[in-house]
């Protein structure tokens, strides 16, 4: 086979040559806050006392599929494999609650496959209960306040556009949270409705504008490192 | 230089050419349109290794098979840079009869082999790449064709058993003087297999009658099959890296089912010296009902994500052909295809109980063909044959249920589609020892019918979208020495748009246009007439256009080395028949970017005949490697006490053991 021998060795290279998606772990570090001391709205200051947030499964997504990848074939409950692939990219698994007053967190190693990054999602847990207190001024008014919430609900959408790759792993994935955007959506100005001395998420209705801004894409932010 | 004119100039200049001197492989009655052909006897297919009449089909070049559903399911077929899944693009007919189940619940094409007892099939013959004009619906990726008896007159009884806790018990009966076509046989075979979750247990019955009525043969045939088994499904690299899992184990619930099948084919025809014609009718009866798990409680934390699907079937069919070689030679037939069926799947906790229902329908499906093809010899050694094969689908389907949702006032949904394939073939034998084919032609595979539901009522009926795949291939086969032959086929394969029906949204999706280059070479050594030595290789690149990404799942190479003596005398009154399969597949594309490992084993097969008795001894996986029938990438959950992780896990279904089956046949 002399004359076919070029050929037969570049479809052998081929055939032998399948790239294939190596993993990585990528450590991720919750940060705590620079500053106790939050500006959420005009003329308001908080200075926080307390600040828990309770967190859940933080998963890093690859850019949206083409449609015909994961389309190609039959689903998986009739063939194994042959669904969506892909669409999940990284993962790191587990409850952390966080104190943001204190020191950053090491959340853990994200478990994590070659290829770009286009989003994350990570969930909020209701226990323990999002906790945020200490002492708000208001248009140089002060008084207590004492925000404890619930939230059970996915933040989708992270930004995250980034490639992985094994041989230059990254050095670690950050998570932050921006609380003067996260409580900016609460009407400081509220009264005390319920006259117990402390603005409290029952007070007009900041319960749901804390939720709603508290669980907020842009309340969160990853970087990597 | 494109790739395509790479492939097409690397053929031709490839050395081959034509016939081995033995018969292990001997080429079809009918001329080959391709290097690639294959046609198997009797002797040769005792040495093939397999263990079943699916394997069987492990003598076509390029074609890997997976077990990923146990022994009873279909196999699932990938050839040419197709993944067929269960036969999508892969045509078997046995004794003319189509063994393919259009609109199986289970996947389009569903070839269920389990039917045919292996020691009835007398003949196989295995074509890759684009049909001939006879051959229709499904055969895009390749073509096989069965014809069944008994080689043996009289009494035949085999006993046998295996290391794999297997056993088979088979009686067969071919009157004395009757031809092969006259039989009775039954066949029990079954047992617990290596590791968990395999075990199976199959009954055949076959009978068959030949006769020669005024110059005519009549054959007809009557085949059965009661199957039940378990699937030991997939596992995840993880739990077996951690030695939560062995590499023969199964999670729990991983699946199984019930296979029945009936089939009556009823076939005459009549031989002249410049005619041939054959009548063949066939009615057949199938009940399938599967249960699956693939992915644990990733997407119900509570049940299980389970599926069971059930389908019932009747098909019945007639086709004609003919071929005559006059002053205009001519090849005609047409074909009438019945199929009604009834089919449903529905949600299924982890031990198999259906829990609701996701989908019920009822469908009639018709095709109706007829082709020509023109065989000429402009000169002696030149052949051109231009055909043409015409198709109608038609679909009448009605939806109790879609989507979980039972329809209130189920309409029927009419559907039909209109189907050119034309083809064209040169066969070139410019001396005797070298034989050029080129082919060109397009081929088609029909939709599933519970993908046309969505009619609207109002008694149109809607085109029916019909996936088209265009290809032109070439090809030699070259015989230099008595003992040496080679083979060599080069191909191009497009599919314009890749249709595909996405049994979760329900409706057909477009893949986009694909196109497959590859490569099928073989070195064929006949040392003697009893001994022989077969060399494969096959090699193709399949991408998705535009975006060039690699087709997921299709092997990009598979090479086969296939050592075997045929029936070799040993002293006075013994004969050997042995083959040994040796096999190595390339790191297969995945989906997402990922590749399998590269895989492989080898497989051997003995039989020796004395008198009347023969003793056959199989080993499967000589060297008891864990070696991965399938590789997949996705999302499980199968420890409910873990987080339900969403990150691809690779998973793996296992290669056949190392097993020794021996069996004993006596004869009177």
């Amino acid at each position: 086979m002399p004359r076919s021998s070029p050929f037969l060795c570049a479809m052998l290279l081929l055939g032998c040559a399948v790239d294939d998606r190596l993993a990585l772990t990528v450590p991720v570090t919750a940060l705590a806050l620079d500053d106790a001391t939050l500006r959420p709205a005009e003329g308001v200051s908080l200075t926080l006392t307390t600040a828990q947030i309770t967190l859940a499964d933080l998963r890093l997504e690859a850019p949206a599929a083409m449609s015909w990848r994961p389309r190609l074939l039959p689903v998986v409950y009739a063939h194994p494999g042959h669904d969506l692939a892909g669409g999940v990219a990284g993962e790191l698994l587990g409850e952390w609650t966080l104190d943001l007053l204190g020191d950053d967190l090491v959340l853990g190693e994200a478990l994590c496959y070659e290829g770009p990054l286009a989003t994350a999602r990570l969930s909020l847990l209701p226990t323990p209960a999002l906790r945020l207190a200490g002492l708000a001024n208001v248009d140089g008014v002060e008084r207590p306040f004492s925000l404890t919430l619930s939230p059970d609900q996915e933040i989708t959408g992270l930004p995250l556009e980034a490639e992985l790759s094994a041989a230059s792993p990254p050095g670690g994935l950050r998570l932050s949270v921006d609380l003067n955007h996260g409580l900016s959506f609460i009407d400081w100005r509220t009264s005390d409705t319920d006259a117990d001395g402390t603005f409290t998420e029952a007070d007009g209705a900041t319960l749901n504008t804390a939720l709603f801004g508290l669980t907020s894409t842009p309340t969160w932010r990853l970087t990597l490192e | 230089m494109s790739p395509l004119t790479l492939t097409l100039l690397a053929a031709a200049w490839a050395e081959d050419p034509p016939e081995p001197s033995a018969e292990a492989v001997v080429e079809a009655p009918r001329p080959a349109q391709s290097a690639s052909d294959r046609r198997f006897d009797r002797a040769a297919l005792d040495t093939l290794t397999g263990r079943s009449t699916d394997e069987l089909l492990r003598g076509m070049p390029g074609l890997h098979m997976s077990a990923h559903g146990g022994q009873g399911k279909a196999y699932q077929y990938y050839l040419r840079g197709f993944d067929t899944v269960h036969g999508a693009g892969l045509a078997v007919r046995v004794e003319g009869a189509p063994l393919n189940e259009i609109s199986n619940v289970h996947g389009q094409g569903y070839l269920d082999l389990h039917l045919i007892p292996m020691s009835l099939v007398r003949t196989l013959t295995v074509s890759p790449g684009l049909a001939r004009p006879e051959e229709g619906d499904l055969a895009v990726a390749g073509s096989a064709t069965m014809d069944l008896g008994l080689e043996r007159e009289g009494l035949t009884v085999t006993v046998g058993g295996g290391t794999d806790r297997t056993g088979l018990v088979t009686l067969g009966h071919r009157p004395l003087g009757a031809a092969p076509g006259s039989f009775l046989l039954a066949e029990v075979q079954g047992g617990e297999g290596v590791g968990e979750s395999r075990a199976h247990r199959h009954l055949r019955g076959a009978a068959g009658v030949e006769r020669e009525v005024q110059g005519r043969t009549l054959r007809g045939m009557i085949l059965a099959h009661d199957g039940v088994f378990e699937s030991p499904g997939v596992l995840t690299e993880a739990d077996l890296a951690a030695g939560e899992v062995g590499f023969y184990d199964a999670y729990p619930g991983s699946g199984g089912g019930r296979s029945r099948r009936a089939l009556g084919v009823l076939r005459l025809s009549r031989v002249e010296a410049d005619r041939r014609r054959q009548w063949t009718a066939y009615a057949a009866a199938r009940g399938l009902s599967l249960h699956q798990n693939f992915t644990g409680a990733l997407y119900d934390p509570a049940l299980g994500d389970g599926a069971s699907q059930t389908h019932h079937a009747l098909t019945g069919g007639l086709r004609v052909e003919g071929q005559r070689r006059a002053a205009l030679p001519i090849d005609a037939g047409a074909e009438l295809r019945l199929d009604g069926l009834r089919q449903a799947e529905d949600h299924a906790d982890l031990a198999g109980e259906p829990l609701d229902r996701r989908f019920e329908a009822e469908a009639g499906v018709v095709n109706l063909g007829a082709w020509l093809a023109a065989p000429l010899h402009p000169l002696p050694w030149l052949l051109i044959a231009p055909g043409l094969r015409a198709d109608a689908l038609g679909y009448a389907v009605r939806a109790a249920v879609e989507g979980g949702v039972r329809v209130d006032d189920p309409q029927t949904a009419l559907a039909w589609a209109p189907v050119l394939s034309p083809k064209l073939t040169l066969t070139a034998s410019p001396t005797d020892t070298l034989r050029l084919f080129t082919t060109a032609g397009r081929g088609f595979r029909s939709p599933e019918a519970r993908g046309l539901t969505e009619g609207d009522g109002d008694g149109d009926s809607e085109r029916a979208p019909v996936t088209q795949v265009q290809s032109a291939e070439l090809g030699a086969s070259f015989d230099p020495l008595p003992w040496l032959g080679l083979r060599a086929a080069s191909y191009a394969t497009f599919v314009s748009n890749e249709l595909m029906f996405d049994h979760t949204a329900g409706r057909f999706l477009s893949g986009g246009p694909t196109r497959r280059l590859g490569l099928d070479a073989a070195l064929l050594l006949r040392p003697t007439p009893h001994l022989g030595l077969d060399l494969e290789l096959s090699l193709c690149d399949g991408k998705l256009r535009g975006a060039e990404t690699p087709l997921p799942y299709a092997p990009r190479a598979l090479v086969a080395a296939r050592l075997w003596s045929m029936r070799l005398p040993i002293g006075a009154t013994a004969q050997l028949s042995a083959g040994a399969r040796l096999w190595w597949m390339g790191p297969r594309p995945l989906p997402g970017g990922f590749a399998s490992q590269p895989t492989g084993a080898i497989d051997l097969t003995l039989r020796v005949d004395r008198g009347d008795l023969s003793l056959d001894l199989d080993l499967d996986n000589v060297l008891g490697q864990e070696w991965r029938d399938g590789e997949f990438m996705y999302a499980s959950r199968w420890d409910l006490n873990a987080a339900p992780s969403e990150l691809a896990a690779r998973h793996i279904t296992a290669g056949a053991p190392r097993a020794a089956r021996l069996s004993l046949t006596w004869r009177r």
